[in-house]
């Protein structure tokens, strides 16, 4: 019963139907209601113009749009963070960044094989625009099979991985169930107590059946599937062996419906036909998650996107969920999780919802008034302490029960396996035995043939013999009558002997047939006999599994319970040890040995606020941001829009009132800009060479190396674009002379903010003497601020 | 059912976790990582000794009857005679006469079998450790060793591969141990791609638009300091570094004596190179010799092939040895596979996973070993098989790594080499 509180209580928290309050206030709430009421203050105009425009338009803003937001003013209830929002929200940069995004998740940057980069790249950005909800998004990419002309580019996700069943087994589970299940391929999980082979199998089922079929007249590869295969499996650690029916994540497995022999193709396999069968698993797979009512499939989607804002999940690495790894705030992944469902899957809702968040503004600095919160925050730690041990005690009795059961399923599912063998052996005799059905009708047809062909002469003869004899019979002394008669005599009982023979042959080949019959309805009911008692079985198996997915979830509400207790109670004391070690360093002499501690004291609470979302984060930028925002600085864009526009409006002007209209000319603007992104796309190549992770690799780790130094430092790519073009900082500064105004000018263009008066000096001082060559001189400026730490990182 | 590590008590429930939290994040049980080399000491001892790799890699797949496993006389043998070496009652192939004078530095493995004809599937194994399996990749034995033996703030990348021609650039070898590790390929021995200062930018102005940077950085850096704002402002330092020691990609600076010495081909030309390369610092490296693909004329290519060989690859064992690096440097001379010992109509040799040989030196490699053993036409293994998962355990112990840990991949973790095989322990001294 305490255990059902518990679920409720987490129940009633998530729930969207007791909630009236705005999502993003939730979410502020949630993490609020953890901490110990303290957290990094809100982040200054300039901060949050730049993170805004990297994490919602995937870059940085030009300097005239930084300029604009940080001299508006908040007056008459005016928001103008909100409103920036809003804004980018709704703008064609969120779409492609957007877009990006579910391309990289999904194809981790692998080399095109089958379906072209830029036809995918077009399918998800039509989607991400028309706000196709993300479990749509899914089921279509997942039941694609290259068909319909329309959704070829979604076949891209298994077509390109050549349709290898462990390969695409391992990518659904990480990338739409965040579960990397590789591990738990060849045996249980050694190290993850959520990961089962059972689990793996589970997913292989869906798509083991999937296979590519080469259809050479279209020249053309397509998704085709079998009817059957199943997916046994053994431990290469325990022999135990066991099979999987299709079955999702913390789910009971699918029923499937059962076709007679020979019926379970839609369109049969021939050559060079794509067979198609009646009941599709990968079809299965795409339906079950399009419902939307899958926990791990929700709960992965809802942290990826938080991560997308936020720069990192909840649950990290974003593909590697399980209790071991548990969310650092389980409350918030859970709110999230039910929301998104509630607003139907809406990305772009969900993450405008996340951007307004407090949270999302927070800055990179701890407040000046740390201290304050001390007496509070030992409070916290006693009690949190305390609880952390009652939750322990809770956990460990849930994870026996658990353990338990898992051995119970596994158990019963190993149970069936001689039924399931029995089922296969009876199949085959029945498959047999249908043959030779086949076999013993094929004579019996020919002899039924022959034996009608032999009664029509009979029949025929008949009458003619008869009236011959009676002929003959009435003329006694006609010798020539009395031969025909004979002779027609003859003949007739010549073929009546003839079909009397044929007759005896068919009825044997009958029984003969018969029995053949008998034995494969015998055969038949046998299947059928064996087959209700593997559904007696699988029904068994299924009620373990349903209790086994109840315990599951509860040992996963209590842990993550107990995890929320550790992770605060971290938290605390992250903080207890910056304000005791600070506090004494006031009291005693400042001795200069604590300043090293102070720092790692600090940089620990900073780590221990990171995760639980109460301070910045430092935020590499993605090679596409990164390229993207260097051209920014480079007007690249800009140049390449206004040359889009005059195009367009030289191609089908706008009329006088269309001008007018604010809608037609955003319109007008969207679309030029949409070129000048395509124009430009190719340009961010070179910088997702050497900043993005492998092919086939998770993408979101960090690095950096030599080589990506050398590039920025000599290649002629960014030196080229780092030029002054048309009206960008780099001509503006040019043209002024007031150094205030050039580093202002500059700064803008690069960091989306003023400089500060040491700032200012320091481009001063590197300006002077350098009027000979003060365009290059600038352009050396922005390089380093471009270079620099600050512009590598969103923060 | 699992795997019983522990037993079913609360108790062990719970030590077995380590209760998740103590471990929080970073997956219970993660056996250690490289524990060994986290802990500072370890990783200066590791650092001081300056453990290096040096692979030459035969492609095409070199003849073992040619080379290390000679049959003469016999019915596969071929021409060629065995001839002594510096290790006595050692004999390789007579058309490794340079060689042999260096056998006292180097072991020889005549016991492999790969079960594996394919070029690109043989070359995946020996140069992975593991078979290729379809959905799963591993990092390259440069990505391991880099990763595991470079130290920090090394200012030379780790993993570099000298391939004859192509334009450099960086691999695609380190799978889940990042781009960090994966290799710089220099394109025949040229230099890595933008290492020198475009012309329109003068010396001076490049310093100074690097101290501005440097200044921008230090102003941001009182906000915040992270592990990544460390590794992102040493790789512009990394770079300057790398610029200023150009010359280290540059054999024509190497004494006109020593290029004469190695020859002027490109094989020589890139033996100098690796050499140069070693002696700066950098962790792996890896040279090419191509074309042993001999299915037709497996004698006279192997004439001119082994004759541009030898000499430059004695050169390197001796001038390694001779420069005291002998015992913190392994060199590796592999193949994706043999060749068979049956000789073709067009007198050649076809592939052969089944019975060859690879050799193998320096660092802890027992000094004139040679392990396992051929039958006597070479058709099969009859002593201590050996398959490419031995040996790329072999290669990491012989640096000083235990192969049987784990790397810690973000919580994640992930074997350094295939743990269902093990090193061949008696080829590797315990300490060196």
């Amino acid at each position: 019963m305490r255990r059902l509180s518990c679920l409720l209580f987490f129940v009633l928290l998530a729930s969207p139907a007791s909630a009236v309050e705005p999502l993003h206030d939730r979410i502020d709430a949630v993490l609020d209601r953890g901490g110990i009421g303290l957290a990094a203050p809100l982040c200054d105009d300039a901060t949050f113009v730049r993170r805004a425009y990297l994490d919602l338009a995937g870059m940085i803003p030009t300097g005239d749009q930084a300029r604009a937001f940080l001299e508006a003013a908040d007056t008459n209830g005016r928001d103008k963070r909100a409103e920036l929002i809003a804004q980018l929200v709704a703008s064609e940069p969120f779409n492609r960044r957007l877009a990006n995004m579910y391309d990289i998740t999904l194809m981790e940057r692998r080399a095109d094989k089958n379906i072209k980069r830029a036809e995918w790249q077009a399918y998800l950005l039509a989607s991400v625009r028309s706000n196709k909800p993300y479990k749509v998004m899914a089921k279509e990419i997942l039941a694609a099979d290259g068909v319909d002309a329309k959704l070829r580019p979604a076949a891209k996700f298994f077509l390109d991985r050549d349709s290898e069943p462990n390969l695409m087994t391992r990518d659904v589970g990480r990338v739409f169930f965040g579960m990397d299940l590789q591990c738990a391929q060849c045996h249980d999980h050694p190290l993850v107590d959520d990961y089962y082979q059972r689990d793996y199998y589970g997913i292989h089922a869906f798509v083991s059946r999937t296979f590519i079929f080469d259809d050479k007249k279209a020249k053309k590869k397509f998704l085709a599937e079998k009817p059957d295969g199943d997916t046994d499996f053994k431990s290469v650690f325990t022999e135990q062996a066991g099979f999987s029916q299709p079955r999702l994540p913390g789910e009971v497995g699918v029923t499937e419906p059962v076709f007679a022999l020979g019926e379970e193709y839609q369109v049969k396999p021939a050559k060079d036909v794509r067979s198609i069968p009646k009941f599709s698993r990968r079809g299965k797979l795409a339906e079950l998650v399009g419902t939307g009512n899958n926990e791990a499939f929700n709960r992965n989607i809802a942290n990826r996107l938080w991560a997308f804002v936020m720069g990192r999940g909840i649950v990290e690495p974003l593909d590697y969920h399980h209790t071991s790894n548990p969310p650092t705030n389980p409350e918030l992944l859970d709110l999230l999780t039910a929301e998104f469902k509630a607003m139907g899957f809406d990305s772009r809702k969900f993450i405008r919802e996340i951007a307004l968040t407090k949270t999302y503004q927070r800055s990179l600095a701890l407040p000046d008034d740390l201290a304050t919160h001390k007496a509070a925050a030992e409070k916290q730690v006693a009690q949190l302490t305390a609880s952390l041990a009652d939750h322990e005690k809770k956990a460990t009795a849930a994870a026996v029960i658990f353990l338990d059961l898992v051995d119970v399923v596994s158990e019963s599912r190993a149970e069936m396996m001689p039924t399931r063998e029995k089922h296969e052996k009876a199949k085959k005799s029945w498959t047999e035995a249908v043959k030779k059905t086949a076999a013993a009708a094929k004579p019996m047809a020919e002899s039924t043939k022959k034996r009608d062909a032999a009664a029509h002469i009979v029949n025929n003869l008949k009458p003619a013999m008869e009236s011959v004899t009676s002929a003959a019979k009435s003329l006694p002394d006609d010798k020539t009558l009395g031969d025909v008669a004979k002779a027609f005599k003859a003949k007739y009982d010549k073929h009546v002997s003839e079909l009397a023979t044929l007759n005896k042959t068919l009825t044997a080949q009958t029984a003969a047939h018969s029995k053949t019959k008998q034995a494969n309805d015998a055969a038949a009911m046998q299947v059928a006999t064996i087959r209700s008692e593997l559904t007696e079985l699988d029904a068994a198996c299924r009620s373990k599994e349903s209790e086994f997915v109840t315990a599951d979830k509860n040992r996963r509400q209590v842990l993550l319970e107990m995890e929320l207790v550790r992770s605060q109670l971290a938290s605390a004391k992250a903080y207890m040890a910056v304000v005791n070690s600070e506090t004494a360093t006031g009291a005693a002499e400042p001795a200069k040995k604590d300043a090293k501690t102070d720092e790692k004291s600090r940089s620990a609470l900073v780590d221990a606020w990171t995760k639980q979302f109460a301070v910045a984060d430092l935020k590499a930028l993605t090679p596409e941001q990164f390229a993207w925002s260097m051209m920014q600085v480079g007007g690249l864009i800009d140049q390449q829009a206004t040359a889009a526009k005059a195009q367009l409006d030289k191609k089908t002007p706008l009329s006088e009132a269309d001008k007018k209209d604010a809608a037609k000319v955003a319109v007008r603007d969207q679309a030029a800009l949409s070129t000048a992104f395509d124009k430009l796309s190719g340009n961010a190549n070179a910088f997702v060479s050497l900043y993005g992770g492998g092919p086939g690799q998770p993408q979101g780790e960090f690095f950096a190396t030599v080589d990506q130094a050398l590039f920025v430092s000599n290649g002629s790519q960014l030196i080229s674009w780092l030029a002054p073009r048309g009206d960008n900082g780099l001509a503006r500064a040019s043209k002024l002379t007031e150094p205030k105004l050039v580093a202002d000018e500059i700064y803008l263009s690069v960091l989306s903010r003023f400089p500060n008066d040491g700032e200012r000096d320091d481009v001063a001082g590197y300006l002077k003497g350098r009027e000979k060559d003060r365009a290059a001189a600038i352009q050396e400026v922005c390089w380093a601020l471009a270079t620099s730490i600050e512009f590598r990182f969103n923060h | 059912m699992k795997a019983d590590y522990f037993c079913r008590s609360a108790e062990h429930v719970m030590a077995r976790r380590g209760f998740l939290g103590r471990v929080a994040g970073t997956g219970a049980g993660v056996v250690g990582g490289l524990s060994s080399l986290a802990s500072p000491a370890a990783a200066r001892s590791l650092a001081d000794k300056q453990m290096r790799i040096v692979v030459v890699n035969m492609a095409g797949g070199l003849s073992q009857l040619e080379s290390w496993d000679p049959k003469p006389g016999t019915d596969t043998g071929g021409p060629f005679r065995a001839i002594p070496t510096s290790v006595p009652g050692v004999h390789i192939c007579e058309l490794l006469p340079h060689t042999a004078k260096q056998m006292h530095n180097l072991g020889i493995v005549r016991s492999i079998n790969t079960k594996e004809n394919d070029h690109g599937k043989g070359a995946y194994m020996m140069h992975y450790g593991r078979k290729r399996m379809p959905g799963v990749e591993y990092p390259k034995l440069g990505a391991v060793a880099t990763r595991a033996l470079s130290p920090n703030g090394a200012s030379l990348p780790g993993h570099v591969v000298i391939t004859p021609g192509g334009s450099g650039g960086r691999g695609n070898d380190a799978a889940y141990l990042g781009p960090k590790y994966a290799s710089m390929s220099l394109g025949n021995g040229k230099p890595p791609k933008n290492s020198t200062r475009p012309s329109k930018i003068t010396e001076a102005a490049d310093k100074a638009r690097n101290e501005f940077r440097r200044r921008a950085n230090d102003r941001f850096l009182l906000k915040r300091r992270t592990a990544k704002t460390d590794a992102y402002t040493y790789s512009y330092e990394q770079a300057k570094l790398l610029m200023e020691q150009r010359d280290v990609f540059d054999v024509s600076k190497e004494p006109q004596k020593d290029q004469d010495r190695y020859g002027k081909h490109d094989f020589g030309r890139h033996c100098l190179l690796a050499r140069r390369l070693l002696e700066n610092g950098v962790t792996f490296v890896q040279v090419s010799h191509s074309n042993y693909d001999t299915h037709n004329e497996n004698f006279n290519f192997h004439i001119e092939q082994l004759g541009e060989f030898d000499s430059p690859f004695a050169n390197l064992v001796s001038d390694i040895a001779d420069r005291g690096m002998l015992d913190s440097t392994l060199i590796v001379v592999l193949s994706e596979f043999g060749r068979t010992p049956r000789i073709n109509q067009n007198y050649g040799r076809d592939h052969w996973g089944t019975a060859w040989s690879i050799c193998l030196g320096g660092a802890r490699v027992q000094r004139g070993a040679v392990i396992g053993k051929t039958n006597d036409n070479g058709t099969k293994v009859v002593e201590r098989e050996v398959s490419a998962g031995h040996l790329f355990h072999t290669y990491l112990q012989a640096v000083g790594l235990d192969s049987m840990e784990n790397f810690d991949i973000d919580g994640r973790p992930m074997p350094m080499a295939d743990p269902s095989v093990a090193a061949i322990t008696e080829l590797v001294s315990k300490s060196s």
